[in-house]
């Protein structure tokens, strides 16, 4: 007996110390993983002696916390089977200490059995801890019935689980688990704490769960109730981010925009609502706003992807853990620092703030070829083809006014690309059509028939465009020659691809797009080229190319009046008035906006030609060719 | 096939291991090896020993050693994951005593050591901080990528960020039953080579790859970004890729695109990836082997076609490890390790044959064993040729490929490199021929100069013994003039014709100047004492033996001579024609110019000198009946106001009687010169006169002389006569008469008389010169007569010093007292004897 409670003092003893150190250590903010492997080894070291003897009810506090102590030092790191292993030992202690008989060795009824013997309130206490182990364990497999169970036997022992599982934070909230533990026996962390975190992290779980499911005003509901709990910033912020989308997503931009703005107040390290409030932004069409947003992010990412300390190392359960790699991965996805500085740049390009964007542009080069491998984020589909983001990047220093950087950039796309075109090559459009998305998935692993096809298709396209740009800064750099040398080239590539048109007309498909993409480019560049041979005087090979243009993408309202110019200067009067009346008839102009932002543009800047001088000259004309 | 000796070196040996599966992993310093058992070893190869055994608690099926700061290995165990741990650092002192090597560090790696825990994982891969696993299950590859959290020094944390699947083949489950023995897959990485650093030092499984044929093979995003590509070579065969770091899901059209792309199929278990051919870019080829021997060569095609080449070959299987260096890939297949020579050549030569034939012969690229059975596991190291084994035995050697194996195969460039190399070996052979012919040019003409000077020197030796005897007839290169008169209406002109007779056995060569030097007589009445002196240089052409080459000179026209004139012959060889100067063209001038003595310039030979006389001159037989020229206008009106008026004067005054001078020589003594004509015979006068007309032009004309008087005149008009007789003197000599042949000339001129005067006595001296040594006559003179002749001869002397005197009275009285001492002096009965 004496040595039973000498045992039990030692052990206390032992528990004692090993946990005093562990709060040094904690607050020295050194409980890093290898601390903590050495707790627990200790922790286990202890309770595998403890366990060296029979079970015995007396001892059963003692091995109960120590447990306890054990299974929190292992949650960071050990494998969820070695701790359910040691926990369904633990549990077999248990009822044979408690005297109770389980047949059935699954652990909800093992918990249902145990729950309701134990009785002494110490015990309980006790054995409530261990509950919250269990809990702590089921947490990250999502496995939200059993713990509704469990927790249900705890508030109503010896009912029948009638309530269903959307109740289960209604139990989660008012959880009445008696928490209060002997001065005697320290544990690395309160129980209460662990049952608080548990809590809030077990809504949050549950709440991806519905928002995954499509379930938003529930989960809003569950959220909402959250916010009430006394939780950590990190998980307070991440409610309140979770809130936003939900709100979001239920067409309540406002709200959601308050309740990220909420997250950020309670916590400025939870980047997601940062982003999620610059997506909404965006649809809200606020771009300044959205500008913001995504520069604050950028540099808020770039701060942390620096050097930043692991927030939780520190405590001894962090919510990570208990909520899964999946879902901490949902609440604190945030895009890539190429895919912000991206989002952020073309935001700038679509906004007219040319040289800022230029400076968001060039950095994110600077970033992709920096030699430390950049990872894009797989869920990232906004981000452009590298030769695309290039092309992209051309056009804006073209924009900005730095020629030679754009020739620069282009030069990079087209001696890259040099060795990917074809002599010829021949895209057939209906065929490319009728492919489905899902045969396209499993195809490209067998055949690269038309992918390969396409992949050419976009080289031509590319270098097609890199020519194009190089034109366009040569042209602003009243380089004429080298203008028309560069679009003769950009047309040169462009007139590779032979399109075959079999069968039935498809407006859907990459095959399609890439057409329009290739045809405009093809047009434009004429249109360029005719501009830059009417500057030099050269007007037949000018109206050659006008016609040219026109008849490729008909209805260009500025190569239309281009026409009409070059006739004039060609003394061919009468068919620019023809061609006059034809261009103010017809209104509609071929929109630009499903192309890529290089072909957005060109006609309302450089290209574009006096308008009025021209509309005084042919009216005057037409009213003397009236009056005579 | 011939055997390559290499070198071996065992570094050391273990227990056999009798399995396959054994791996091996070096560092710069250390290697580490399993032979598929729990137990890794570290060997240092500074210290050649184990020095760490660790301990795992699964066999090891796979590692990965990395040699940076961290100096971490990685391993996979089977049915555990990936282990990281540090490498045992060497704690120990060395060992004092040699004889016991210090014991290997032993020690466990528990299980706190993994950092991925899957037990499906088969395979894994380091680039830089990412780590690449696969595993299959539920008959799907799985590739997951983690990236190293820098937060923690002491044990590594790996965060996955990345995951995707690819199916495994349906055919996998009917070769179920040789699962076990499939080899796991193959991760490689290859990065487009930049042009700085591709050659590797890197870890075993990152290779290089020139940009050109990455981005055909690997597509241009990843080209662009210079992002590694992950390459897996899966037991069914599959060669999949996919890039590390770009946007997977970067869609235009947004149809979810796997990452993992297959690259081709080798449609048996992949044993090896990997590149090889170093270009000057970087590798050209992607290699990759399968278990069966089936060899995959991806090489860039030659043309500008775009698209890469996949060339398939078989080799002797079955592979069990293989590794590549710049230009050989080295295979096991456990009888023997043997060597590839690879090339790009190998591309373009089996291209035409299809990649579809099975058994591809490999032509001239054929493997050669190394004779070393049992490697297990191989590895390449730094150093070219040299590589790491494991055998079967346990053995650890580094094998050593000879250089000769190397040197023999020597790697071939591209072709596109080879023409520019055929071009620029072209134009170095265009170079050197250039430069050869030139030197042969040289060597030809000094040659020839040396030719040329052997036949001068010889032609120099010949004429200068010769030159001591005065007898021309018999000297081997002659030179003989002729006199002619040339007739036109600018006035008459006398042809000097001159012949080189070559009697020598030399030939002479062109480039030999014939040097003409023609001297006038001092011109006494002049008051510079000075001679007119005229040179002609005749280039010779070449001249053989027996041949001869004749040449005309003009002398001056009539009223301008001033003869006698004296002819000097002479051959000079410029030695600048031994630098292959253009001689025709040089006078002494030009040899001047070339800052060369004009004696030293010159090799000057004389041949022969040659008298141009009054009797030279001579016109006989032509009257002046013929010339209708009246005295008034003749030339010699001219020729005498050249004169001097005295003289003018005297002709004048002589007309009523001409003048002569006479001249009396032995008869007997001609006789035996001339050496016909009988005594007191008329036909010893006519033979003199004919004797001293030889060579006078026009002579001919009345040759055979009938009488022994010549009638003739001179160029400048006057007319001559000469008269030969014999007659006696009685007083001259004491033994009794003596019969002498008096030579008279008559002219109205006195010029005329005096010339051919001294012209006959000049030719009866050189005459009697040859004479003398003949015959040697001893007559008695008469002393009276003697004496009176040297009395006489005495005061002619006198007289004559007394008018060169300076006090000598006025010039008029000075030619005349002249002139009557010439006349008298003519007028010498003196005869030679």
């Amino acid at each position: 007996m004496s040595i039973a409670s000498c045992l039990v003092d030692r052990w206390t003893e032992e528990n004692n110390t090993i946990i005093t150190k562990w709060k040094e250590c904690e607050r020295c903010y050194q409980g890093n993983r290898s601390v903590q492997m050495q707790y627990y080894t200790e922790s286990l070291k202890l309770l595998r002696k403890i366990q060296g003897i029979p079970p015995d009810f007396k001892n059963l506090e003692v091995e109960l916390t120590v447990a306890y102590n054990t299974f929190l030092f292992s949650l960071r790191y050990c494998e969820r089977n070695e701790a359910k292993e040691l926990l369904t030992q633990c549990l077999n202690r248990l009822t044979e200490a408690v005297g109770c008989q389980v047949d059935s060795s699954e652990p909800g009824d093992v918990w249902l059995s145990v729950l309701r013997t134990v009785s002494d309130p110490v015990s309980v206490s006790s054995v409530h801890r261990l509950l919250l182990v269990q809990w702590a364990l089921w947490l990250p497999g999502h496995q939200f019935e059993r713990i509704h169970q469990l927790l249900v036997q705890v508030n109503h022992t010896g009912a029948e689980m009638t309530s269903s599982l959307s109740d289960l934070l209604a139990e989660t909230g008012d959880l009445g688990l008696s928490v209060e533990q002997s001065p005697a026996l320290q544990v690395a962390m309160v129980a209460k704490e662990l049952k608080d975190l548990l809590h809030i992290c077990t809504v949050i779980a549950r709440g991806i769960e519905q928002i995954k499911e499509g379930k938003h005003s529930e989960a809003l509901v569950g959220f909402e109730r959250a916010k009430a709990l006394s939780t950590p910033r990190v998980l307070l912020a991440q409610t309140h981010n979770l809130a936003g989308r939900c709100f979001a997503s239920l067409g309540l931009p406002q709200s959601a925009l308050r309740s990220y703005r909420q997250a950020l107040e309670v916590d400025f390290g939870c980047l997601s609502s940062l982003h999620h409030s610059a997506v909404l932004y965006a649809e809200l069409g606020n771009s300044q706003a959205q500008m913001e947003a995504l520069r604050l992010l950028h540099s808020a990412v770039m701060l942390q992807s620096g050097d930043r300390p692991d927030p939780v190392s520190g405590s001894l359960v962090s919510p990570a853990v208990l909520l899964g790699t999946e879902h901490t991965a949902f609440i604190s996805a945030v895009p890539s620092p190429p895919v912000i500085l991206y989002t952020l740049a073309h935001a700038c390009v679509l906004n007219r703030r040319i040289s800022d964007g230029a400076e968001f542009y060039l950095d994110l080069l600077a970033s992709l070829q920096s030699d430390n491998i950049p990872f894009v984020s797989e869920t990232s589909t906004d981000f452009p083809r590298i030769p695309e983001l290039y092309l992209e990047v051309a056009f804006t220093l073209l924009r900005a006014g730095r020629f030679w950087d754009a020739v620069a950039v282009c030069d990079e796309i087209i001696t890259r690309t040099a060795d990917l075109i074809p002599e010829r090559m021949t895209l057939d459009l209906p065929l490319t059509c009728y492919r489905l998305p899902s045969d396209a998935a499993s195809a490209t692993l067998t055949d690269k028939g038309p992918e390969s096809v396409m992949e050419k298709l976009d080289c031509v396209v590319w270098t097609g465009a890199a020519h194009f740009l190089q034109g366009h800064a040569y042209w602003q750099l009243m380089d004429t020659k080298e203008a028309i040398t560069s679009f003769t080239r950009s047309v040169g590539v462009l007139v590779k691809v032979c399109i075959s048109q079999r069968g039935g007309v498809c407006g859907q498909g990459r095959g399609e797009a890439g057409h329009r993409v290739l045809e405009t480019l093809k047009s434009q560049a004429l249109a360029a080229r005719a501009v830059c041979f009417s500057e030099r005087g050269q007007l037949k090979e000018s109206l050659r190319d006008l016609q040219l243009s026109l008849q490729i993408s008909p209805g260009c309202r500025s190569a239309e009046l281009w026409r009409v110019e070059v006739l004039w200067r060609l003394e061919r009067r009468e068919e620019a008035q023809a061609c006059w009346r034809a261009a103010r008839s017809s209104t509609e102009t071929p929109s630009l906006e499903d192309l890529p932002l290089y072909l957005q543009g060109f006609y309302s800047d450089s290209l574009s030609l006096d308008h009025n001088n021209l509309e005084k000259k042919m009216e005057k004309f037409i009213q003397s060719g009236h009056k005579t | 096939m011939e055997a390559f000796r290499c070198s071996v070196e065992t570094l050391t040996e273990f227990a056999n291991s009798n399995t396959t599966s054994a791996k091996i992993s070096s560092t710069k310093t250390e290697v580490l090896l399993t032979s598929g058992s729990e137990s890794l070893l570290v060997f240092s190869t500074k210290e050649r020993r184990v020095t760490a055994i660790l301990k795992f608690e699964s066999p090891v099926t796979a590692l990965a050693a990395r040699g940076d700061d961290k100096h971490r290995l990685f391993a996979l165990c089977r049915n555990d994951g990936v282990y990281c741990n540090t490498l045992p650092t060497e704690t120990s002192s060395p060992s004092l005593l040699i004889d016991h090597a210090p014991l290997p560090t032993l020690s466990a790696v528990s299980s706190k050591s993994i950092v991925v825990k899957d037990e499906n994982i088969c395979s894994f891969l380091l680039v830089e901080d990412v780590l690449i696993t696969v595993s299959l299950r539920d008959s799907v590859w799985n590739f997951s990528l983690y990236k190293e959290q820098g937060f923690s020094t002491v044990v590594e944390v790996f965060q996955k960020i990345g995951e995707f699947h690819i199916p495994a083949m349906a055919s996998k489950s009917l070769m179920d039953c040789v699962e076990e023995e499939s080899p796991p897959p193959v991760l490689s990485c290859v990065c487009p080579s930049k042009k700085s650093s591709f050659i590797t030092d890197g870890p075993q499984e990152q290779f290089f790859l020139e940009p050109q044929l990455f981005t055909l093979l690997f597509g241009l995003e990843s080209s662009i970004l210079h992002s590694p590509v992950v390459l897996c070579g899966l037991p069914d065969g599959r060669l999949c890729y996919f890039p590390l770091c770009l946007s997977w899901s970067a869609e235009p059209i947004g149809e979810a695109k796997p990452p993992v792309k297959v690259l081709h199929s080798l449609e048996q278990p992949v044993v090896f990836i990997g590149t090889s051919v170093t270009g000057e870019k970087g590798p050209q080829c992607l290699v990759a082997i399968g278990q069966m021997g089936r060899l995959l060569v991806v090489g860039g095609k030659e043309n500008r076609e775009a698209g890469s080449s996949f060339v398939e070959l078989s080799v002797q299987g079955p592979v069990v490890c293989a590794c590549v260096d710049d230009s050989h890939l080295y295979y096991s297949t456990l009888s023997d390790l043997l060597v590839l020579r690879l090339s790009a050549a190998v591309t373009t030569e089996t291209q035409l044959q299809g990649s579809k034939s099975d058994q591809l012969t490999l032509g001239n690229h054929s493997p050669v064993g190394l004779r070393i059975s049992g490697t297990v596991a191989a590895v390449n190291t730094a150093e070219s040729g040299k590589l790491l084994i494991l055998t079967l035995r346990g053995r650890l050697q580094w094998v050593k490929v000879p250089q000769c194996f190397y040197k023999r195969n020597v790697s071939t460039p591209p072709s596109s490199q080879a023409a520019q190399r055929t071009k620029d070996l072209l134009a170095g052979i265009g170079n050197v021929w250039e430069r050869a012919i030139t030197l042969r040019q040289k060597l030809l003409s000094k040659n020839e100069a040396l030719g040329r000077l052997n036949q001068v020197i010889n032609i120099c030796a010949l004429l200068s013994t010769n030159q001591s005897n005065e007898k021309v007839q018999q000297q081997p290169i002659r030179c003989h003039t002729t006199t002619h008169w040339n007739t036109s209406t600018e006035g008459d002109s006398l042809i000097l014709t001159c012949t080189i007779e070559n009697n020598s056995p030399f030939t002479l060569e062109g480039g030999l100047i014939l040097f003409v030097q023609i001297c006038g007589t001092p011109c006494a009445s002049s008051t510079n004492n000075t001679s007119s002196t005229l040179t002609h240089s005749l280039p010779l052409q070449k001249l053989d033996s027996g041949q001869s080459f004749q040449v005309a000179l003009p002398l001056r026209t009539g009223c301008n001579l001033s003869i006698p004139l004296s002819i000097q012959f002479s051959l000079v060889w410029p030695t600048l024609a031994l630098l292959g100067l253009d001689t025709g063209l040089l006078s002494v001038s030009d040899i001047s110019v070339c800052r060369f003595e004009s004696d030293t310039a010159c090799v000057s030979l004389d041949l022969t000198s040659v008298t141009v006389d009054w009797l030279d001159v001579l016109r006989i037989g032509e009257s002046l009946r013929h010339r209708n020229i009246s005295p008034q206008n003749l030339p010699v009106d001219a020729f005498l106001c050249s004169r001097g008026t005295l003289i003018l004067d005297e002709g004048r005054t002589s007309e009523t009687r001409p003048f002569e001078a006479t001249v009396h020589v032995s008869s007997e003594l001609l006789r035996s010169r001339l050496g016909r004509g009988g005594p007191g015979d008329l036909a010893l006068c006519v033979c003199l006169l004919d004797w001293l007309l030889s060579a006078t032009p026009g002579a001919d004309r009345i040759r055979p002389l009938q009488s022994p008087v010549v009638h003739g005149h001179l160029p400048s008009g006057p007319s001559v006569r000469l008269l030969a007789k014999e007659m006696v003197l009685t007083d001259v000599c004491n033994e009794g008469p003596l019969s002498v042949l008096e030579l008279q000339v008559e002219s109205d001129s006195v010029v005329a008389v005096c010339g051919l005067h001294h012209a006959i006595l000049c030719r009866l001296q050189a005459l009697l010169k040859e004479m003398a040594i003949k015959c040697q006559v001893s007559r008695q003179l008469g002393g009276p007569s003697l004496r009176a002749a040297v009395q006489q001869a005495e005061s002619l002397y006198t007289q004559m010093q007394e008018s060169q005197g300076p006090e000598a009275l006025g010039s008029e009285l000075k030619t005349d007292a002249l002139f009557h001492l010439h006349q008298r002096f003519s007028q010498n009965s003196l005869a030679i004897l």
